[in-house]
């Protein structure tokens, strides 16, 4: 890892050098030193919340330069942006390069390290004191995107791209077999990957762009006991005996292919009317094998049996066509008074077929009499489909001054239709049928800019005629509001309320929800050397719905709350060769899952050349939560880092 | 499709190693005349302006300056600033898009929220005083501060514990959201083939799937997640994750889709409380009608 770190940044710095000797202007910062880490607490916790890495680290790079001098040359602009190479588990690279009317190219890489391990997440056991939960991930996530366009701005441009993105390692998992739950050991590797073509056309006023291409997907899933698992979750016998598992195996591959088509055009159609119409169609296809083999002393309710092993092949194929397309017409029908109408329609179906082949080996029945092994098949056929239709008008004023209006109406005819397999129902009821909903949205807004001020506010209503799922709303209304004041360079302050009130009062669902969220931002600039920033925010949420408790089948309201407050302040002060950055932040919330998250960050800079310098870096953050103080952790993050700039 | 990959092949090679060997010996271009007039008066402006991604359409022999700024002779001539079109406002958004607007990424940008008087290119965008490390002309870099200061309650849900990262990793708003207005609601990108962006990073989420959670189909990823921060570690809009199933598995009112209960299972027993424990593939399966892997 060093060592591939010491090439990367030996590279940029070559480019650099080489940027600044061959180009007309080239700016470039790099940004290169060590971070040390000091987490105490619950390490699991603070590495799926915040997880940043210790050791060498490229905290930032960027070099852009432009050459539009005499001679042939590869490329008339090229930027370079890189930051978190090394240490932190998030880093990116972009690469822009070009050659006026010859082509563009734009490249990045991406890389995420994904970690996720609670106490208190899918961990049923966490009362016994078993942390953390039995499910967590520790993968990592590379993205590859290279687009080219060949002779912008001409008449006809070829277009290329090429999207790569893997997402591999391991993680814990758990399998529900035999009347028991077993905790497992995965691992995943998937690619996928996508190549595209087309041409772009800018002809007789009307310009837009088609597209094809191929994403190919593919899969490889193996799943496996984890040591020391195999007693399960639950050790109580089942009917006398206890369920365990000697092994377990399970490997899953799949593959899939996609042919994506997208097409835009817009242009204008007469003196102030323009057209704009888009069309996507995606023709998604996967197929699955699925190896399973589990070995132990099991139970099946289902079969009335006991068994020592479950051998299940599983081949499944699944298809799904997406397409949807979109027309509008924007037209000036007055002076200064905008008109849009617009029609979309999306369509989406899948068809799924699985053959679930299962053998059950040396069952006996509850009395332990009648040995055999037993053989199961189940053909699982199943469709979805959904239509939606959407027409929208909007109008709009913008010739008031400073005063710009605006309002809209829009339809979407919803249709929904569920064929599920028989294999997907236990108890029949809900799962399958047409669904439809018309859902109407009524919306305005306004917005004043004066010189100093500025003042929007937006307002919504959706009306839907029927729920499909219970969740669905019937009713929302939404209001949203900005306030923007600026005494010159002296002070800015910004103020943003937004409340949303969602409700399906049918009996038996009774869903009400309402969200308010204010905001307050001051910043100060005294001097130009000096900036001070303040806010304040809260956000609240609460929500309700009856649900139904399986065991009893009582009735009871679920209930959310979120009652958040959030402060920070920070601070920034430049002079000569000295600069000091210091920010606090705290939010805290008294609701569901209470919790205060404190963060704090100083950093300071000194050059000690116009071009080099070198700053210093402390973050530190502090969890709390109320009821498990078991996730709770205090992260300290230092840093030192080189500063080299043109 | 193996045919379609070799057309595509046979296209694609041969025109990229065509623009690399024009791009070899491509025409020297003029910009020092592409200024004249304004660089008379506007030298401040104008010299650094060459390193400016507009200058390139000085290849073309158009005058750099009068793309945007109109025909300058009489104000050359008098000196009266009004004379001279100034791109600022709402009605400077025109300008901008009459050239930008011809890509899909600025399909709603003329009638979107950021072309209005309050909001409009130039308050993100500086086309002459734009920082040499800033990418698309931004004011401020990384482009995260500009959404931040209109957007600050946005931000701070970002100040929640569990969150993406952003600002780290390539992680902006922009990768999620198209400042100049998307197709879907909240100015969201698609992928390629018109999903969520959610779905660019969470590629084993993508499916299809045999046997498809109905959410991908009637609601989205939103319709469990919060996107930009939550509580929860999952980034939930619920507490816990039998909260959030049982909201739609119950038998309440009948006719409703998913509104099956979970089987006989006894939530008082932390064994039920965490259904993804058994039903780990809730995103969707090929393997299991019942979601369990």
């Amino acid at each position: 890892m060093a060592k591939r770190f010491a090439y990367f940044v030996g590279l940029l710095v070559v480019a650099s050098w080489g940027a600044t000797a061959r180009a007309q202007s080239t700016q470039f910062s790099l940004d290169l030193g060590h971070q040390w880490t000091d987490v105490s607490g619950n390490n699991d916790v603070y590495r799926s919340q915040v997880n940043e890495g210790q050791g060498l680290l490229l905290r930032s790079f960027s070099l852009t330069t432009v050459d539009n001098s005499d001679g042939s040359k590869f490329f008339d602009h090229l930027r370079i942006d890189a930051a978190g190479i090394g240490a932190d588990p998030q880093a990116s690279f972009r690469l822009s390069a070009g050659l006026a009317h010859v082509y563009d190219l734009r490249f990045s890489y991406r890389h995420s390290e994904f970690y996720n391990a609670l106490p208190g997440f899918a961990n049923p056991l966490f009362a016994s004191g078993f942390a953390p939960g039995e499910q967590t991930i520790n993968r990592a996530l590379d993205t590859v995107n290279l687009d080219v366009t060949v002779l912008p701005g001409s008449a006809v441009t070829p277009l290329f791209g090429y999207e790569w993105v893997r997402y591999s390692g391991s993680a814990r998992s758990t399998a529900d077999v035999g009347q028991n739950e077993f905790q497992l050991l995965s691992n995943l590797g998937e690619t996928t990957q996508e190549v595209r073509g087309g041409i772009g056309f800018s002809v007789g006023g009307f310009s837009g762009r088609i597209l094809q291409g191929w994403r190919y997907f593919n899969s490889t899933q193996a799943d496996q006991l984890l040591p020391g698992a195999g007693a399960g979750n639950y050790p109580q016998p089942v009917l006398g005996q206890p369920v365990t598992l000697a092994s377990y195996l399970d490997r899953t591959h799949t593959t899939g292919t996609t042919p994506v088509t997208t097409g835009y055009l817009t242009g204008r159609l007469a003196d102030g009317v323009r057209l704009v119409a888009s069309f996507s169609r995606a023709d998604f296809s996967t197929d699955t094998s699925d190896d399973e083999a589990a070995w132990g002393t099991l139970a099946s309710f289902k079969l009335s049996r006991f068994y020592s092993g479950l051998l299940e092949s599983v081949q499944a194929h699944a298809e799904s066509l997406d397409w949807q397309g979109n027309a509008r017409v924007e037209a000036e029908v007055l002076d200064g008074l905008d008109v849009t109408v617009g029609y979309t329609q999306r369509h989406r179906d899948l068809d799924g077929l699985a053959t679930i082949a299962d053998l059950y080996a040396n069952t006996v029945n509850f009395s332990g009499a009648d040995p055999k092994n037993v053989s199961t098949l189940i053909n699982a056929q199943d469709a979805i489909q959904r239509d939606e239709k959407v027409v929208e008008a909007r109008i709009s004023s913008n010739n008031l001054g400073p005063l710009h209006l605006w309002a809209g109406w829009a339809r979407a005819d919803q249709n929904l239709d569920v064929s599920p397999a028989a294999a997907e129902i236990v108890v029949p009821g809900g799962q399958g049928g047409r669904f439809d909903r018309v859902v109407k949205r009524t919306s305005a807004g306004a917005t004043l800019a004066l010189a100093d001020v500025k003042l929007a506010v937006d307002w919504k209503k959706d009306d839907a005629d029927n729920a499909v799922v219970r969740t669905d709303y019937l009713n929302l209304e939404r209001w949203r509001g900005r306030a923007t004041w600026t005494a010159g360079k002296f002070l800015q302050l910004v103020g943003t309320a937004e409340h949303i009130k969602a409700e399906n009062p049918t009996p038996g669902i009774d869903q009400a929800s309402t969200t308010k969220h204010w905001e307050g931002n001051v910043v100060l600039t005294p001097v130009t050397a000096l900036s001070v920033s303040l806010g304040y925010g809260v956000y609240k949420v609460d929500s309700a719905i009856t649900i139904r408790t399986p065991q009893d089948f009582g009735l009871e309201p679920s209930l959310y709350t979120e009652d958040g407050t959030s402060k920070d302040a920070s601070l920034t002060y430049k002079v000569g060769r000295f600069g000091f950055d210091a920010g606090y932040s705290q939010f805290e919330n008294s609701g569901d899952l209470a919790l205060k998250l404190d963060r704090a960050t100083v950093g300071c800079d000194f050059d000690f050349t116009p071009t080099l310098g070198a700053s210093l870096r402390f973050d530190k953050h502090m969890y709390r939560e109320i009821a498990l103080p078991i996730d709770n952790f205090d992260a300290k993050i230092y840093g030192v880092f080189l500063r080299w700039h043109n | 499709m193996s045919t379609w990959f070799r057309v595509f092949c046979a296209v694609s090679v041969p025109s990229l190693l065509a623009g690399a060997a024009l791009a070899a010996t491509a025409p020297a271009k003029g910009p020092d005349d592409a200024f004249a007039p304004c660089s008379t008066c506007h030298e401040e402006i104008t010299t650094p302006f060459a390193s400016n991604p507009h200058v390139r359409e000085a290849a073309t022999g158009k005058a750099v300056c009068e793309g945007c700024h109109g025909d300058a002779t009489k104000h050359a001539e008098e000196g009266d600033k009004s004379l001279i079109k100034v791109p600022a406002g709402a009605a400077g958004a025109k300008t901008c898009l009459s050239c930008h607007q011809k890509s899909p990424e600025f399909d709603r940008a003329a009638k979107g929220f950021h072309a209005s008087a309050s909001v409009n290119c130039t308050d993100c965008h500086s086309v002459h005083h734009s920082p040499a490390t800033a990418p698309a002309l931004l004011r401020t870099t990384p482009s995260t501060q500009l959404c931040e200061s209109c957007h600050p309650a946005q931000q701070n849900l970002f100040g929640k514990p569990y969150a993406h990262h952003l600002g780290r990793g390539g992680m902006e708003c922009v990768s999620c959201h198209n400042p100049h207005g998307g197709r879907g609601e909240h100015s969201l990108k698609t992928t390629s083939a018109g999903e969520l962006p959610c779905l660019s990073c969470h590629t084993e989420k993508q499916g299809p799937f045999v046997f498809s959670h109905v959410s991908g189909f009637e609601g989205n990823c939103l319709t469990c997640h919060e996107p930009h921060g939550s509580n929860n570690p999952k980034m939930l809009i619920r507490a816990r994750v039998d909260q959030l199933c049982l909201e739609c598995h119950t038998t309440l009112p009948a006719g409703m889709l998913g509104s099956q209960p979970p089987s006989f299972h006894d939530l008082r027993s932390p064994r039920y409380q965490n259904c993804t424990v058994c039903h780990v593939a809730v995103h969707g399966s090929n393997s299991s009608p019942m979601l369990l892997k």
